[in-house]
């Protein structure tokens, strides 16, 4: 019990070491820069274009707006925001040289390891947040601004809001997952870069119509928010969320047996 | 417990390389402080990695605090501390800062965070970013780094690599402090032979992987003087040396002298004599103590020629 309880204080403590790290990198700016830069693009089309928000078919612009938002993110940008953040994360490791010295402290390098994927998450999630928030922000000014796309007439859609962020991370977990291990194993990170570069880029390719892209990791964020709108499934958990689940515990279980006994040179 | 640190046919080779250790044999007395010799390439550092549990031995075994570490792994880490070559810094934060993560991850005390920084001189540089410290403060951060937990142990890298002489002296200082005040056990490896002179009670010398010497500072210095050293100006240097050659240990230092390794005076006698009968003219013939530095030197030197 007590042992428990020990482990989850170093678990804690690495945890905010992680934050600490991390916090003063770009890999904080780009969540945060990564999370507003499609609202603010989506926003300056429309502001020039209020046609395109009006549809007869949506009852409310906000939902076309979403629609808009999550498509020009998940296909693309999505997945390459993790490859990066995932490789900026451990870049910051690598460049301090700081693995020899972190992993002679006493925590084990299994607690190490999690807590490091659990920050990459935390920015994942961060993210999201701020491009959900934006999304509001810039969908009230252009209601302000111009007022016949009638954002601020109708509710802001929430609950569904809510569902589609949490949707996407978890589809975001499987691209980390594997990220992650390979960002750690190549101290140079161009490898881990080109590499989700190139899986990111053959997925959105897949997308277009390659029945096995259902298993794809970093086509997943495509396959749950942006369809929402257009009829599809706003269940938490649906086969894609389940499928990146899948890889990102078979991954990083099986990535921290392989961490755990890697000769750190 | 006698001893803290023990290895027994301690092993390691990089992938597609020839052993970078090979059959190693550490005995570190507690409440010692342990010099680790050997030139650069020896294997010091890849011993202190399989000592710090960051490469696994290919044979052999580490014991500390007289259990093995592939089992009792938790206990030594948290009683030591390591700091490997190059120290670990994150250069966008300050030195305070860098400090304050360890302290986090560790579970150390964060109030001891100051003091440390003022041990090692760093008190006045704390806010300012890593980025902008000179090596030797680099290596200074590191020094602290391992500090904060105040343990039993502490296994140090060549830690006072791009020091000037005044922070040597300081790093030395605080060492002998460590030892002497707070009875720690101080492992610490280094190049050179100067350096572990001035600070340690033991000594183990580590040549191309293997373990050439272990044993206190005084019987290290008792083989130095036991070994004397014979030298002698001559017409011909070389042919000299091909005559002494299957005789004596034999080689020609830098300025063209013969040196010979005699046993006695009668050996010195000899070997004059058989120049002499060769018609070699002998100019001069004196003996020199063998120091500490000639006797690294030797000890290196004949593991090259092996
Ligand atoms: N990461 C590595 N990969 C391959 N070979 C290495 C690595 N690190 C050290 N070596 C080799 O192992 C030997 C011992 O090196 P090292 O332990 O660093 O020596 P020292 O610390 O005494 O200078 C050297 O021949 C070196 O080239
Ligand atoms: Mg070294």
């Amino acid at each position: 019990m007590i042992k428990i309880f020990n482990e989850i204080k170093a678990f804690n403590g690495l945890l905010q070491a992680e934050y600490l790290k991390t916090r003063k990198t770009w890999a904080f700016w780009l969540s945060v820069l990564g999370g507003l830069l499609i609202p603010a693009i989506m926003f300056l089309v429309i502001k020039s274009q209020p046609g395109i928000i009006k549809n007869p078919m949506h009852p409310t612009p906000w939902l076309l707006f979403l629609k808009y938002n999550w498509q020009s993110v998940a296909t693309f940008l999505l997945p390459l925001f993790l490859v990066l953040l995932t490789s900026l994360v451990v870049q910051t490791e690598h460049r301090a040289n700081a693995l020899k010295k972190m992993l002679t402290l006493p925590n084990s390098r299994a607690t190490y390891y999690w807590a490091k994927l659990l920050v990459i998450i935390y920015y994942t999630i961060l993210t999201h947040i701020v491009f959900a928030f934006s999304i509001i922000v810039f969908g009230l000014i252009l209601g302000s601004l111009v007022p016949e796309t009638q954002f601020l007439d109708k509710p802001i859609p929430l609950v569904m809001m809510s569902i589609q962020i949490v949707k996407s991370i978890l589809a975001s977990l499987g691209i980390i997952a594997i990220q992650f291990l390979i960002s750690l194993q190549f101290k140079n990170f161009i490898k881990p870069i080109g590499f989700g570069f190139a899986t990111t880029l053959a997925g959105s390719i897949m997308l277009l119509g390659w029945e096995y892209v259902d298993y794809w990791p970093w086509s997943l964020p495509a396959k749950v928010s942006p369809g929402i709108m257009s009829g599809g499934s706003s269940e938490i958990f649906t086969q894609h969320e389940w499928i990146s689940i899948g890889y990102f515990l078979v991954i990083s279980i099986l990535g921290t047996i392989y961490f755990s006994r890697k000769n750190i040179k | 417990m006698q001893n803290i640190i023990e290895t027994h046919d301690l092993t390691f080779h990089f992938r597609g390389k020839k052993n970078a250790v090979t059959g190693l044999n550490l005995n570190v007395p507690q409440g010692s402080i342990y010099g680790f010799l050997g030139p650069n390439g020896a294997g010091k550092t890849t011993t202190i990695r399989m000592l710090a549990g960051l490469l696994f031995p290919k044979r052999g075994i580490v014991k500390m605090f007289g259990n093995n570490i592939s089992t009792h792994k938790r206990y030594a880490r948290s009683h030591s501390s390591t700091m490997i070559e190059e120290p670990t810094a994150y250069k966008h934060l300050t030195g305070r800062e860098n400090l304050e993560i360890l302290c986090k991850a560790g579970m150390f005390d964060k109030t001891q965070i100051d003091q440390v920084l003022r041990t090692v001189n760093l008190f006045e540089d704390r806010h300012r970013k890593v980025s902008g410290y000179s090596m030797g403060m680099k290596q200074r951060l590191g020094i602290a780094g391992a500090l904060l937990p105040n343990p039993e142990l502490f296994i140090l890298d060549e830690p006072t690599n791009g020091l000037d002489p005044q922070g040597m002296f300081e790093i030395r200082e605080l060492i002998v402090d460590l030892n002497k005040k707070e009875g720690k056990t101080i492992f610490i490896s280094s190049h050179l032979l100067g350096e572990i002179e001035k600070m340690c009670t033991h000594v183990g010398i580590i040549h191309q992987g293997k373990g050439i010497f272990e044993g206190s500072m005084d019987e290290l210095a008792l083989m130095a003087h036991a070994t004397k050293l014979f030298r002698l100006e001559t017409s011909e240097p070389q042919k000299a040396e091909s005559i002494l050659k299957d005789r004596y240990n034999t080689k020609l230092t830098h300025d063209k002298l013969v040196e010979i390794q005699p046993a006695d005076s009668t050996d010195q006698y000899n070997a004059i004599k058989m120049l002499i009968n060769q018609n070699i003219e002998v100019y001069q013939a004196f003996t020199i103590k063998n120091n500490l530095e000639e006797l690294f030197i030797q000890v290196t030197d004949e593991g090259q020629n092996k």
